[in-house]
């Protein structure tokens, strides 16, 4: 079952950080398999790496040093429009916070990586993104405004834009990180659910009880890898 | 990417700031207003005195008294005597005074005149008659006054003829009462009080000198003859030899009053445009500064956008058309304003308003202009941010 190919394959990635005079190595060569289907979470105290970490799989920043093969190819070297187009089709993110643009509908978020894609009409991008909004079950706040919906809803509704570009891979950076406990358990139980829908997810958190939503969970600290294992179901 | 969706999104972000964003078109509204307003007005103002010059004839020589060649009575006579092209002359003296007559008392101009001038000028009296050339051999203390004289001095419907006003020191007859005509070029005719020449001479302005003379040259074809005969025969009269002094003087016809106010105006239209170069870019520096402040603002934005796909292209593109339609919809408020403006202004100058289309369309080429020129950096920095830089900033 393993002998498929990997989504995704950091081998010996190296990052560090110049800032004036000194260096800081913030990732001292990361090598990691993670497969189609999988629930990765990615844990680590503070300043440990997994930000840095999920930049450079997100292809949203490049490793100094060491190959990152997506879907098989190596995308350490591209550019950066080359990148864009990446995480456009391949990669759908939900952030801490900021996740979605000020004074914009809840659907024209949903709606915007569409735009930075293959030309598609503007029917058939309200339809792809109200599909999405059922998913998450927020269809009926479609037409607020981002600023108008709560923050688990405002979750939900970057999950649906994380989504509509149909990725191979779901990144999350802590994305109960302001969520309240209650609340936090339903976006985790929410990734589950996808996960059982054969979405490829990696999640980045500090907090054990949340990492326990993951099949898989990868403990980092200083920047290297210290313990790899799977959850028990 | 789809340009009318970048386009409304621009208008969305601009509508959620609209103090800063009318302040940051501050500007362009005032430059662009400034320019068409006074293109309004001098083009109105262009109108009016080239329709007042062209409505004087092409018969009408204008001698005017300068530095070295003052113009007197026995010169005006040398031009009709000795100059055949030459047919009818009007001489004129020019003074503003105190009149009083009814208890009523103001200040208006005393233009003293032959008949002439007001057979030249193909004027008619509403009430009485003109003075004759009698009354100017004879120094008569004889009075035709303007409308807004008679109103003044009389009231609306009264008959000032038979009445006396007291100009300066000494006392005129009314005879005649002129209709309203409105100001042109050679002064406002409802607030002048016309007097024989000679009286003019000897009893208000004193002396000898005359403002100008009026000749009537009856064959058109003659009047640039005429201009230079008229000239040869006044330097040598006044034994003029300062060659600065005989390339200088000139006499006047309609044509060359014409070429003369072509060049005014072109100057003005370079004035013009210098005032509008530097308020365009005090405006389009306005403009980039304000949109770096909101490039920065947006940083967080910006990184969110880049994590979704947005290229450096979509990225400039955005940036470029929020300033663009900064600018045009500051440059269509400006003309707008302009036009409002203008049409108050020409209503009040009482000039001809003509619709400045060309500075419409002038004026939105423009805006686009300086929204791309000051609005490319500050959407190349944009651009060019770090997506993680982005994601990263507070
Ligand atoms: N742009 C940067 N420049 C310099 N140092 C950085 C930069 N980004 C992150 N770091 C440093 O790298 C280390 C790892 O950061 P990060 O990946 O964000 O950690 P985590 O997400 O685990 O808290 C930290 O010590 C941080 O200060
Ligand atoms: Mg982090």
């Amino acid at each position: 079952m393993q002998k498929q190919k990997p989504l995704i394959s950091f081998q010996n990635i190296k990052k560090v950080y110049k800032t004036g005079d000194s260096e800081y190595v913030a990732l001292k060569g990361i090598s990691l398999d993670i497969y189609s289907d999988e629930f990765v979470a990615i844990m680590g105290p503070s300043g440990s790496g997994k930000s840095t970490t999920m930049h450079i799989m997100g292809a949203l920043d490049t490793p100094t040093d060491g190959k990152y093969f997506l879907n098989g190819v190596d995308i350490s070297k591209f550019t950066s429009d080359q990148l864009a187009e990446i995480r456009n089709k391949e990669i759908g993110f939900v952030f801490q916070s900021f996740n979605l643009l000020a004074r914009t509908s809840v659907i024209k978020n949903v709606e915007r990586p569409m735009l930075y894609g293959p030309k598609v009409s503007e029917e058939q991008r309200r339809d792809r993104a109200m599909e999405m909004l059922k998913l998450v079950h927020l269809e009926s706040k479609a037409d607020n405004l981002s600023n108008q919906i709560s923050g688990g809803q405002i979750q939900r509704v970057a999950i649906a834009r994380a989504l509509v570009m149909n990725p191979s891979l779901l990144l999350a950076d802590e994305p109960t990180g302001n969520l309240d406990s209650k609340t936090s358990h339903e976006i985790m139980s929410f990734f589950q659910y996808l996960n059982k829908q054969n979405h490829t997810i990696v999640v980045i958190t500090h907090e054990p009880d949340i990492a326990a939503y993951a099949k898989r969970v990868i403990q980092i600290k200083d920047g290297e890898i210290i313990s790899d294992k799977k959850n028990k179901q | 990417m789809n340009y009318a969706e970048i386009f409304l999104t621009a208008l969305n972000s601009l509508k959620s700031n609209i103090l800063r964003t009318i302040l940051t078109m501050l500007g362009i509204i005032i430059g662009i207003f400034a320019v068409t307003l006074v293109l309004i007005i001098s083009q109105g103002a262009t109108a009016a005195i080239t329709s007042k010059i062209s409505a004087l004839g092409t018969n009408l020589l204008y001698i005017v008294s300068e530095q070295g060649i003052n113009l007197t009575l026995d010169d005006a006579t040398a031009i009709k005597q000795e100059l055949p092209e030459i047919q009818t002359i009007d001489e004129e003296v020019i003074r503003t005074k105190t009149v009083s007559a009814n208890g009523q008392s103001s200040s208006y101009s005393i233009t003293g005149v032959t008949p002439a001038y007001f057979t030249l000028l193909n004027l008619n009296t509403s009430l009485g008659a003109f003075f004759t050339d009698d009354d100017v051999t004879s120094y008569a203390t004889v009075a035709v006054i303007g409308s807004q004289v008679q109103t003044d001095l009389f009231g609306t419907n009264s008959n000032p003829v038979g009445q006396l006003i007291q100009i300066g020191n000494k006392s005129f007859y009314v005879i005649g009462v002129l209709p309203s005509q409105g100001s042109s070029i050679a002064g406002n005719p409802d607030t002048t009080i016309f007097i024989p020449v000679t009286t003019a001479l000897s009893s208000i302005a004193g002396g000898t000198t005359l403002n100008s003379i009026e000749a009537y040259v009856p064959d058109p074809n003659q009047i640039d003859i005429a201009a230079k005969d008229v000239k040869q025969l006044l330097l040598d009269r006044h034994n003029v030899t300062d060659p600065q002094v005989i390339s200088k003087y000139a006499v006047f016809t309609s044509k060359n009053l014409l070429a003369t106010v072509g060049s005014i105006t072109g100057i003005l239209s370079a004035v013009l445009a210098g005032i509008a170069g530097i308020s365009l870019l005090v405006g389009g520096i306005g403009i980039m500064n304000i949109m770096l402040v909101t490039v920065t603002e947006r940083t967080r934005e910006i990184g969110l956008l880049k994590a979704i796909g947005a290229k450096e292209g979509n990225i400039l593109t955005q940036f470029l058309i929020e300033a663009v339609v900064l600018t045009v919809s500051g440059g269509l408020i400006g003309t707008l304003l302009g036009i409002v403006v203008g049409l108050i202004a020409s209503s009040l100058l009482k000039v001809p308003f003509t619709p400045p289309y060309l500075s419409i369309i002038g004026s939105v080429i423009i805006s686009i202009i300086i929204g791309l020129v000051f609005g490319i950096y500050p959407a190349k920095r944009a651009a060019n941010m770090s997506p993680i830089d982005a994601l990263r900033y507070e």
